[in-house]
């Protein structure tokens, strides 16, 4: 390596460092906005209820269409910022597992498949709220529609955590790129994001969409994990990989 | 070499504490919920509870009673040079007697749907089928769990490290057990 | 093989067998009437969570754990005990 391969690939790692806390931080803003638009504007956390009647849940989007339009049109943003968080997360396990590194690849394609599984129900919730009162009956099974599939496909954010934990626990380096407690905290994540798969199955109780379970768990989980993934990546992760490169700077 | 004796062990690491805790609030809120659904329909409860099968409630009870008795035999022998060799039969025999337990919950929910009782037909009985259906799930999550372990306890020369491992995977399986005890005692007898 | 299978682990496993035995007979008897059974499922909610504690301190070995550690475990037997009889007398 001449003296230039070295200064030019510091100041790339340089900026990739700085690139991937940007990234990190995306985790929490992401969250953040989603909750602004979903929870502050639209009033959809959680999403009306299963057992709703066909015209309580017209009235809910003839009343608060624009609202409810409004707010996910910011989720839909705000969810976006999953992405690059993601990568920053796949990039740290890749420096865990070496140059082949098919847990971080994996985790990458999970990540996001996840903002689709955000981006599509929304989208039904803002035709739901188009028109109601035209079709009430449709209005009625469309709600359905968004809710139960924003909800009952946990499998892949769950997948995402057990690779990252796998990851974290089979990280044999003197100094682990990132803490054994994060692995385990992302395995009761993966968890807990489960039950939500089950909401086609009930209308009322801790298993349907607005259920304590299916709902309520799977977001504080959720929540928990985007937290704990970047306080791990902005402490632990991204420092540790600086301090290897700096190693190398004669 | 590792101490005969073990002094202010942490059982596993530090780590599978997080997990282990944040599954055991995560059923503690399903009980108190549970319990305050129950309070709003106490005769429901009562009636509908009479239709479960104690018998083989309490059967598993003992069954996951046994199989972390075995599991618990097989963490002293890792941890014993001369007695090294039992662990792994000892953990496949704990497995074995695990696995019991997903059967006779199979027959059990089978007896149910056979005289048409679904998770739909009253509040009772789908928290019966939540609360033992998720408590399944981590019945079989730990069955894998200990094949894995058995792995680590064929090992000639565990480190360090595989013994935390070992312990750690076995304290969730304890878990599952001592979970069943709070599920046994209050979906199938209190009311 | 003697030496392995007596340890407190196989007293406490007697033990809690017998517990689980005089659960179920309480839970299964039908002839106390409204009150008492009441006071039965008391019992066999504190019985179930004096099972839970051994458990943990024999078969998790959490007795021999750092202080913490065991600290955390028995308070959250406590709370369980006291959400549980709670939720049960007032809900």
């Amino acid at each position: 390596m001449t003296e230039n391969d070295v200064v030019n690939s510091c100041a790339s790692s340089g900026a990739s460092a700085a690139n991937q806390r940007l990234m990190a931080y995306c985790g929490v803003t992401s969250l953040v906005v989603l909750l602004i638009g979903m929870w502050a504007i639209a009033g959809f956390v959680p999403p009306p209820g299963p057992n709703k009647s066909l015209e309580e849940i017209v009235a809910v989007y003839a009343d608060h269409g624009a609202r409810i339009r409004f707010g996910l049109i910011v989720a839909c943003a705000g969810v976006t910022l999953l992405g690059p968080w993601t990568a920053t997360i796949a990039i740290q396990m890749r420096r865990v597992e070496g140059e082949f590194a098919p847990l971080a690849l994996t985790q990458a394609m999970l990540g996001a498949v996840l903002i689709v599984e955000f981006y599509v129900p929304s989208a039904m919730w803002m035709a739901a709220a188009f028109r109601p009162e035209v079709d009430p009956a449709f209005t009625y099974r469309l709600h359905d529609l968004a809710s139960i599939t924003f909800v009952a496909l946990p499998w892949s954010a769950a997948l995402q955590a057990i690779l990252l934990a796998i990851a974290i626990l089979q990280d044999k380096h003197d100094q682990p790129v990132f803490p054994r407690w994060l692995g385990y905290l992302s395995l009761w994540a993966a968890i807990s994001f489960l039950p939500g798969a089950f909401n086609s199955l009930a209308k009322t109780g801790v298993i349907a969409w607005n259920g304590v379970l299916a709902w309520w768990l799977g977001l504080i989980a959720f929540g928990i994990w985007i937290l704990a993934v970047s306080f791990c990546l902005l402490r632990d992760a991204i420092p540790h990989q600086e301090a290897g490169q700096a190693q190398v700077r004669p | 070499m590792l101490p005969a004796v073990m002094e202010r062990h942490v059982p596993g690491e530090p780590g599978i504490w997080v997990l282990l805790f944040g599954d055991m609030l995560v059923f503690t809120v399903l009980f108190t919920v549970f319990l305050h659904e129950r309070g709003a329909k106490p005769e429901l409860f009562a009636h509908s509870q009479a239709a479960l099968n104690r018998a083989l409630g309490a059967t598993n009870t003992l069954v996951l009673l046994t199989s972390s008795l075995l599991v618990v035999l097989a963490s002293h022998a890792m941890r014993r040079p001369p007695l090294r060799h039992f662990a792994r039969r000892l953990t496949l025999g704990g497995a074995l007697v695990g696995a019991c337990f997903v059967v006779i919950k199979g027959f059990e929910y089978h007896e149910k749907i056979a005289a048409g009782i679904a998770p739909s037909t009253n509040e009772f009985f789908m928290y019966y089928f939540v609360l033992t259906g998720l408590h399944l799930a981590h019945v079989i999550i730990g069955l894998a769990v200990l094949v894995v372990l058995s792995t680590v306890a064929g090992n000639s020369g565990p480190t360090r490290t595989h013994i935390a491992f070992f312990e750690g995977g076995a304290c969730f399986w304890h878990m599952v057990d001592f979970l069943w005890i709070v599920i046994f005692s209050l979906i199938f007898l209190v009311r | 093989m003697r030496s392995l299978v007596r340890t407190n682990a196989s007293l406490v496993w007697f033990l809690l067998c017998g517990l689980t035995a005089v659960s179920w007979a309480l839970g299964t008897y039908d002839g106390f009437g409204a009150s008492h059974h009441a006071q039965a499922s008391l019992l066999i909610l504190a019985v179930a969570i004096f099972k839970v504690r051994l458990v943990g301190l024999y078969f998790m070995e959490l007795k021999a754990a750092p202080t913490v550690l065991r600290s955390l475990f028995e308070g959250y037997c406590l709370v369980l005990f006291g959400l549980l009889t709670a939720m049960f007398l007032f809900a």
